[in-house]
């Protein structure tokens, strides 16, 4: 495979990661520190790695921060390293690193303090142009994303021998497994390392494994997958990488983020190494022992031809061990105990490892890459070794940061040396190094134990199966943090810089506790959050101020384990898709008429319909005003809530919902009915009509549709249970057309023919009537919201659209007009309606001139809190109409009142204007408004405060009815 | 008197069929099929169940399951309420409801209130399971099995009518969303895609 690094073509191997095939090119240098710009390279080989990030792709696909050691290989892969200019190997920010002094922790806090007027202007940009590590593509995200849901029994997170064990235990048994690792490659810590299963290699026992696994239908093993966080409910997110690895393919998802619920969870999510604190620990070339083991057995790559081991315990032995039985020159064991156990000085002897106890490696060389180690012995003296490697094994750290995610914490093991889970999440164990069970045989042993466990709690039987057999290798571990005698800056978190310096300067300010530890210096506070950092900085505030580790604190984790892309989470949700749509029967039509739609919630309504040659929406408005007032036109009002209210007891229902009487409602009437909320605030209004002597149809405002339906169905079920009643929304079954205008009945009558007489007598004011129209059964409404002779036709959903288009076709002659939302304001603005503006959680129905509705001999929801005084104190503002005093003056909703001549100010404040209309009807701008007392100070001139859009205006208040107040229209 | 096509227009119009083909997938529009919302009336539960036998030989179960017949099923939706749909096209459906059932039951057509789909295939729960928060496993989600649900934030009633076959009722302003996210869950078991990376 050919792939590019900073220009660059090198050529790798499938199956390896961009960090192992740039080692195997003798690429050492992969990028430049955060902070002092010093060279990286590769630190680890898993997740955790801090210091080779790189940027990946090109254009919108440039993904920062991007881990060199988890990135699977592709052909066309293309990456750079990041925070150098103008290149890795020539970096003018290196000069950082000699300024070190003065960049130490909490530089900025006590730099730009002075003069504070410097901070926005001068020294904020300045900070922001310098910090930052990778840059972000700055385009849309190109790549498609999905989600999708899973359940099981058992989740195991990681695919390590204990995650694997626990697989193979749990899914013998039946239970349902899920099995996610990180990794493209189950086996964890098996890849890696050299070691025996049931007298085979370790690899080959994951590898069938594994394919036991897949081949159980009730097992799912998601490689390329990290559990990211836990969250409540038993439910994982996930993030798989499906096409990451192949680049772009077209079809698939780049990435899928999974929720996942489980009944059960394994954590065996391993453990990370942790480095030791010594002068120039961060130099290209220098890497976790665990890490060397990794590239030499699993990517056949030497990441070194002189290889110096630095450990504290014995595992870091077997690195040594590796690199010797691998054919690399022969590696020097510096271990800082005086007497480790015999049988590794006998084996180290027999391969030829030169071995030196009670030392420690104080400091490094090497311009760009590792040259020599400077070992302080234990007699005092010091040697300097030629060396291109150095493998650090400082202990293990159980990763336990998904146990955290609840906010449980942590917990110290003193016998470990290490936190290790505490607490754990509902329905979680922990198993292997995650939990402290840091050999083979104890993780084997562990991980079997925790999948039977929590299939057998799943309600599953478990048969017993021969355990895999392993041996407990040497784990004997004595904990360096810190090497003292070093000179030369030693890191703590190398992704932020942080060295011990930092944490004793800290100290030194009296910033001891965890919490202040972390923000004064950003320790663990990267996008690795600190996995290679935490615990070292714990231990050296510890030793500083002589306490035990966890005295000083603990450290714990947060969702996500490691960065999740905001497309993740977005999913396909984006672009027209954010959310969904919803759209009336007609919207095809409505599109293909030129109509400018508004989202009112979900639906989508046609807010005008442009025709050629309008430039300007409110022409279009205009237009659609003047043929309702004129003639007649169409308007979908189908997005209406619609709910069938039906039952012996459905009259006596509707009376204690609406603030009016629907009881006494005849058959084949409408009413107009309002409904308050408990606290006795207007809640939605609309029409309900009887249909028969047990059948209502109950309108609701488009907005409050379901929650009026919510509330009807609680007051149906929990308040009065004992009423019979029953509901059921019927706003999808039938498309509803609103036909306004002194021509509507012209039009109707040419369009439903004989099916029904229209006369004012035959079919008056809030008449309604259901019947048979062409094999289709059709309801009709005398009802207005325009003011006009109107009606709404309600016909079938599916026929929605051949309807309007009929009535369009029959209405021609009479020049029929379909008008939008904008229009539909324009009017019942002009015909005083209430409506949103007006039914804003703050009105009585009082305030709004409906007070004379309330029955007074019946009981309803919001009666008894309307009474309140606050409620009926006649200074609340009350709806009026407004007109500007001079008629060419625009009014703006949202204007505020003031008496002429007052000051702008909250207690001068007379009320607002809410809802604003130029009305073509009477050629001015109209507004309804609130205004306090209103209807008692009819006349009287206010001024109209709009500072944000323009200057005051002079309006007079009057009626809020402008048009046709005595009703001869409606009942034309 | 205006021309009037009465061709009926299914809510899927112009949706469906899904750009395939699809492995394992079939997504059938069962346009035509009645339906209808029905609410026992108080106290009226055992005279609902004795029409329902008498009447459709169905017997009512109560719950979020199908209680299926020969020529109509009820889907448990909520406290007292089921939707009724029957078993092909019936235009009729609401009205022969409401006849039979009168006095113990509320009835409202619903044939054009929401679009009925068929998802059929050995995919067909693994494509679903992608949009759908709720376990369509066997064990959790049987054959008869029902559910008032969302996918990608949209409310349907989803019930399984055989080991792969599920039927999905979304309110039909919903069409066109729900389409476009069930086709986005599909896509990897498009035949085009590539093999790598489906499951």
């Amino acid at each position: 495979m050919t792939f590019r690094f900073d220009g660059r073509t090198y050529n790798g191997f499938a199956g390896d990661t961009l960090a192992s095939a740039l080692l195997a090119n003798g690429v050492r240098l992969f990028g430049r520190s955060f902070k002092y710009h010093r060279p990286r390279g590769v630190l680890t080989a898993g997740s955790e790695e801090p210091n080779a990030l790189v940027e990946l792709g090109d254009g919108a696909w440039r993904e920062p921060n991007t881990r060199a050691t988890v990135t699977e290989l592709f052909e066309g892969l293309s990456a750079r390293s990041q925070n150098r200019w103008p290149t890795l190997g020539v970096d003018l920010g290196a000069v950082n690193g000699l300024l070190a002094p003065f960049i130490a922790a909490g530089f900025y806090y006590k730099t730009f303090m002075w003069p504070a007027a410097f901070w926005e202007k001068v020294y904020e940009p300045l900070i922001r142009h310098a910090a930052g590590l990778g840059r972000a593509s700055e385009h849309a995200d190109p790549d498609d994303y999905e989600k999708a849901h899973a359940f099981c029994d058992v989740l195991v997170v990681g695919g390590g021998p204990a995650g694997l064990a626990a697989a193979l235990a749990a899914g013998r048994s039946g239970a349902r497994v899920l099995l996610c690792d990180e990794d493209f490659r189950f086996g964890g810590r098996l890849n890696g390392d050299r070691c025996q299963i049931d007298d085979g290699p370790g690899g080959l026992w994951a590898e069938q494994a594994e394919a036991e696994l897949r081949a159980l239908p009730n097992v799912q093993l998601l490689g390329r997958t990290t559990v990211f966080g836990v969250y409540d409910g038993q439910t994982y997110g996930a993030l798989e990488r499906v096409t990451d690895h192949l680049g772009a393919v077209p079809g698939l998802p780049r990435q899928r983020l999974w929720k996942i619920v489980a009944r059960r969870t394994v954590l065996a999510a391993g453990a990370i190494e942790r480095s030791i604190a010594f002068g120039g620990n961060d130099r290209p070339g220098v890497m976790m022992a665990s890490a060397v083991r990794t590239y030499v057995n699993r990517f056949g790559v030497a990441p070194g031809r002189t290889g110096v081991v630095f450990t504290c315990n014995d595992n870091g032995w077997s690195t040594a061990f590796d690199l010797a039985e691998a054919g690399l020159a022969s590696p020097t064991i510096v271990d800082a105990r005086t007497a480790p156990a015999r049988h590794l000085l006998e084996r180290a002897a027999a391969l030829g490892v030169r071995v030196i106890l009670g030392a420690q490696v104080v400091d490094t060389a090497g311009a760009k890459a590792l040259r020599s180690v400077t070992v302080a012995l234990g007699d005092g003296h010091a040697t300097t070794l030629p060396a291109d490697l150095l493998a650090v094994a400082g202990g293990w750290n159980p990763t336990l940061a998904l146990s955290n995610h609840l906010g449980a914490r942590p917990v110290w093991r003193s016998d470990l040396e290490a936190f290790a889970p505490g607490p754990l999440p509902p329905g979680m164990t922990a198993a292997g190094a995650a939990n402290g069970a840091f050999t083979l045989a104890a993780a084997l042993r562990g991980g079997a134990a925790a999948g039977a466990e929590a299939a057998c709690a799943c309600g599953h039987k478990v048969v017993a199966h021969d355990a895999p057999r392993a041996d407990d290798e040497p784990s004997a571990s004595s904990a360096l943090w810190h090497v003292a005698a070093s000179r030369a800056k030693a890191f703590i978190d190398f992704q932020h810089d942080v060295t011990v310096d930092d944490i004793v300067l800290a100290e030194r300010e009296g910033y001891r506790s965890v919490e202040h530890l972390k923000r004064y210096t950003t320790l663990g506070m990267a996008t690795d959050q600190g996995k290679m950092a935490n615990v070292a900085g714990l231990a050296i505030m510890a030793a500083l101020t002589d306490r035990s580790i966890p005295e000083v604190g603990v450290t714990t984790a947060r969702p996500p384990y490691t960065p999740v892309a905001i497309g993740a989470f977005g999913g396909p949700h984006r672009g027209p898709a954010f959310r969904p749509t919803r759209l009336t029967a007609s919207h095809d039509w409505a599109r293909a008429q030129g109509a400018v739609f508004v989202e009112t919630g979900l639906w989508l309504r046609p807010q005008w319909y442009a025709r050629p040659g309008e430039t300007d929406w409110l022409q279009s408005v205009c237009r659609e005003v003047t043929a309702v007032r004129s003639a007649v036109g169409v308007c979908d009002v189908s997005t209406l809530g619609k709910i069938d209210v039906q039952g012996p007891d459905a009259a006596a229902f509707l009376d204690r919902v609406y603030i009016n009487t629907f009881s006494a409602l005849p058959v084949g009437k409408a009413r107009y009915g309002v409904m308050l909320r408990d606290d006795g605030i207007v809640f939605d209004d609309g029409t309900t009509a009887r249909l028969g002597p047990e059948h209502f149809v109950m309108t609701t405002t488009t907005a409050n549709a379901a929650r009026v339906m919510q509330h009807l169905e609680h007051a149906r079920q929990v308040s009065w249970p004992d009423l019979d009643v029953q509901l059921a929304s019927i706003t999808e079954q039938w498309a509803q057309y609103a036909v306004a205008g002194p021509r509507a009945r012209q039009l109707l009558e040419a369009m439903l023919d004989d099916a029904i007489a229209l006369s004012d007598e035959a079919f008056p004011y809030l008449a309604c009537g259901e019947f048979a129209w062409r094999g289709m059964t059709v309801r009709l409404f005398r009802v207005s919201f325009s003011g006009e002779l109107a009606y709404e036709l309600a016909v079938p959903a599916r026929h929605g659209r051949a309807v309007l288009q009929a009535l369009m076709q029959a209405g021609a002659p009479m020049g029929v007009t379909p008008y939008g939302t904008e229009a539909l304001a324009v009017l019942r603005i002009e015909k005083g309606h209430v409506a949103g503006p007006e039914l804003n959680g703050t009105t009585t129905a009082a305030d709004l001139g409906l007070g004379r509705m309330m029955a007074r001999k019946k009981d309803f929801i919001g009666r008894t809190l309307a009474g309140r005084p606050g409620l009926v104190d006649p200074a609340r503002p009350a709806l009026v109409g407004l007109t500007a005093v001079n008629p060419a003056a625009r009014l703006r909703s949202g204007a505020h009142l003031l008496k002429t001549g007052e000051k702008p100010s909250l207690e001068a404040d007379q009320g607002y204007l809410t809802s604003v209309a130029y009305s073509p009807t009477l050629e001015r701008w109209l507004a309804l408004a609130l205004v306090a007392g209103g209807r008692e100070r009819m006349g009287e001139r206010l001024t109209a405060h709009d500072p944000l859009r323009g200057p005051d205006i002079e309006v007079e208040i009057c009626s809020p009815v402008f048009v046709d107040p005595e009703g001869a229209r409606l009942h034309a | 008197m205006p021309e009037l096509d009465t061709t009926p227009r299914s809510a899927f119009d112009g949706l469906l069929p899904l750009a395939g083909p699809h492995d394992g997938l079939e997504v059938i529009d069962r346009d035509g099929c009645g339906l209808a919302t029905l609410v026992v009336r108080r106290d009226a539960r055992k005279a609902l169940r004795a029409a329902l036998i008498s009447q459709y030989g169905v017997e009512l179960r109560d719950g979020p399951v199908v209680s299926r017949g020969a020529r109509i099923s009820l889907i448990g939706t909520g406290a007292d309420s089921w939707l009724a749909v029957s078993a092909g096209p019936n235009a009729g459906l609401y009205a022969d409801l409401a006849a039979r059932l009168a006095g113990c039951a509320s009835l409202s057509d619903q044939s054009d209130g929401y679009g009925l789909l068929g998802v059929r295939g050995a995919n067909a729960a693994t494509v679903l399971q992608r949009l759908l928060p709720i376990d369509l496993h066997p064990d959790a989600f049987p054959v008869g099995a029902a559910a008032a649900t969302l996918a990608a934030h949209i409310p349907l009633l989803l019930w399984r009518s055989g080991e792969a076959e599920f039927e999905v009722a979304v309110f039909r302003s919903y069409a066109g969303s729900f389409i476009h996210a069930l086709d986005g869950a599909a896509r990897p078991f498009r035949r085009s895609a590539a093999p790598t990376a489906r499951g």
